[in-house]
């Protein structure tokens, strides 16, 4: 520790634990190599998407039909496809269909399961109830399953499947929000808030909330790579992104039928899934370890 | 114990009435009108289809409807396919045990590859052998398992032409052929649960390595692969069992993508197809039966551990 002299004022003594836990934070994860190569990858995974048009040499539905399924090539490094598109091209175009879809299923996940997981832990009683049956409702339902069942109704589309992969999560980080929420509520600081008289809707959005923060923050780093591959295999199951919008899990449907004449186009997607998912599992792992050294690795 | 699976019991039945409910407006709010999905696509005149109303009661209010519903259900009536007019429960009855013995089949090799791995990586914790297993259930659990088949498909079927890419044979027809076709299945479902079975194992098993009946069982002068084994590792299944429950709907959403790639005739197949067909019945019957599986596999799961683990009935009696 490194010595500060102590101050009378107990705010100033916290503001200060605070503010030398976040610069901690902040340390220990840029001095961590996972943290490093994980946090490097991912923000190339963003930056790919974001600058994508710019960075693919072709437009993603720009057809050549005198190059169909060309070998990989100088002019194609990734070989073309049965309509004559760079493959190349699409496996980058794809990535923002990729991370768009994992962040806003992140964030569908954790929009809807805070203030359950907080009126539930918080509340408890009837509404606890409630809540936790509901979840074992929604658990009944696995992802694909849930998928599948909102294809029907409302039509595939990239947005019900991003909404049916961000809905599946919510039940598993409820859970473990509540718990969360069980403990901080059994916290001093909550009884003397509520003691004093402050209403519950302040007591939730400024003493528990923020101490949940880490915990979802965790959540939401665990939940970012899963729907990356639950994107492309409802985009492969034709659930999610319609051709010809570019989408690694379209591109390896459409590459199935052609293994034998055009081996070549089941490489890249594939592995731009297994390369986006161990960036971010990697980022996640790292920032785990710093926000939650109790969690260690799992 | 009895009055918990009661309790246990009346808590499933509950979740089963509320996720019967959640089909059932699924299968409400399906585009198209009932009767003329039921009439079929060639034009039918409006005196049939008031006809058809009138038989199905579609006409009755919504919670009419719902009991009449859920009452057939009850009798194993979930309607017909409108494609095959063949009956639902019937196309499950002949899918799932395709699906049953691709998830049994992945679930072994999943265990027989996750904790001989499990153990060793737990045991040379920080050496080579646990950095190789690391990487193992790294890329196991990130490598979408749709990729890893075509890849299986693309180097073991079509480029050494050692299995066949794809289809299904009844083992009542061969059992050689059965096998042939379930390897590369079973490979693709089982490798990410491997890989989960690995992580959970090593992590609990690091932890009772490090413990004092460990050090007893060592200082009694027991044989380290006894010690290894029959101590460290039993004691860790539990929670491995755990993690293989939490797993299930994991599981079925795999097998649903796996019977995908290797046009595998199971209930995954079903309902996909269902969906582009259009065939409600059948979507709203598999997923109820679905559900309804998921709920009672789990309640068998609570049960059981309460049995199995004296220290969960302390927990669970505590709260």
């Amino acid at each position: 520790m490194k010595g500060k002299p102590s101050t009378n004022l107990a705010m100033a003594r916290i503001s200060w634990a605070l503010s030398e836990r976040s610069r901690q934070v902040l340390s220990d994860f840029t001095r961590n190599g996972r943290a490093q190569v994980g946090g490097l990858l991912s923000l190339t995974f963003v930056l790919v998407a974001v600058f994508a048009p710019l960075i693919a040499p072709y437009a993603a539905n720009f057809s050549d039909f005198d190059e169909i399924l060309q070998n990989p090539s100088s002019e194609f490094p990734l070989g073309t496809d049965e309509l004559g598109r760079d493959q190349l091209s699409r496996v980058i175009l794809a990535t923002r269909v990729s991370m768009q879809a994992g962040v806003m299923a992140t964030l569908v996940a954790i929009v809807v399961a805070i203030p359950l997981g907080l009126l539930a832990g918080y509340h408890g009683g009837w509404l606890d109830r409630v809540i936790m049956r509901l979840v074992d409702v929604a658990l009944a339902f696995p992802f694909l399953i849930m998928a599948v069942l909102m294809a029907a109704v409302f039509g595939p589309s990239l947005l019900n499947a991003t909404f049916a992969i961000g809905l599946s999560q919510v039940p598993y980080v409820v859970r473990i929000l509540r718990a969360e929420t069980l403990s901080i509520a059994q916290e001093e600081y909550v009884a003397s808030a509520r003691i004093s008289g402050v209403s519950t809707a302040r007591i939730l959005s400024r003493h528990v909330l923020p101490n949940l923060m880490n915990t979802v923050v965790v959540q939401a780093t665990i939940i970012i790579p899963s729907a990356i591959i639950a994107e492309a295999i409802l985009s492969f199951l034709g659930l999610g992104v319609q051709p010809p919008t570019p989408s690694w899990g379209v591109m390896l449907s459409s590459s199935q039928g052609l293994i034998i004449q055009a081996p070549w186009l089941v490489w890249a997607p594939g592995l731009a899934i297994a390369a986006a998912t161990i960036s971010f599992n990697l980022f996640g792992d790292a920032l785990r370890d710093v926000l939650d050294p109790k969690m260690g690795r799992r | 114990m009895l009055r918990f699976g009661l309790r246990r019991l009346s808590e499933s039945l509950v979740a089963l009435f509320l996720s019967s409910l959640v089909v059932f407006a699924a299968a409400q709010a399906m585009p198209g009108d009932a009767a003329q999905t039921i009439a079929g696509f060639e034009g039918a005149d409006p005196a049939t289809l008031q006809a058809i109303r009138d038989r199905y009661g579609l006409d009755a209010p919504v919670h009419v409807q719902y009991i009449r519903w859920i009452a057939l259900a009850l009798q194993g009536d979930l309607g017909n396919s409108l494609r095959t007019d063949a009956s639902v429960l019937g196309l499950i009855a002949q899918t799932l045990p395709i699906t049953i013995q691709l998830a049994v089949m992945s679930l072994a090799f999943a265990t027989f590859i996750g904790l001989p791995l499990g153990a060793i990586a737990a045991y040379y914790r920080g050496r080579w052998p646990d950095y190789v297993a690391n990487i193992f259930a790294t890329l196991g659990l990130a490598v979408p398992n749709f990729w890893l088949g075509l890849m299986l498909i693309l180097i073991v079927a079509v480029t050494l032409d050692w299995l066949p890419a794809s289809g299904y044979v009844p083992p009542s027809d061969s059992i050689t052929g059965n096998l042939e076709r379930m390897i590369l299945p079973t490979v693709v479902l089982g490798t990410g649960f491997s890989a989960a079975i690995m992580r959970q194992l090593r992590s609990t098993m690091i932890e009772a390595l490090g413990s004092d009946y460990v050090r007893t069982a060592r200082a009694k002068g027991l044989t380290e692969i006894s010690v290894v084994i029959r101590h460290a590792m039993r004691n860790s299944l539990v929670a491995v069992v755990t993690v293989m429950g939490l797993q299930l709907g994991l599981l079925i959403s795999g097998a649903v993508v796996t019977e995908q790639i290797f046009v595998l005739p199971g209930f995954g197949r079903l309902i996909v197809d269902a969906v582009f067909n259009r065939d409600y019945p059948v979507i709203t019957g598999v997923v109820l039966v679905v559900a309804s599986a998921y709920l009672l596999i789990n309640l068998i799961i609570d049960l059981l551990y309460r049995v199995l683990d004296p220290r969960v009935r302390l927990e669970q009696g505590e709260a």
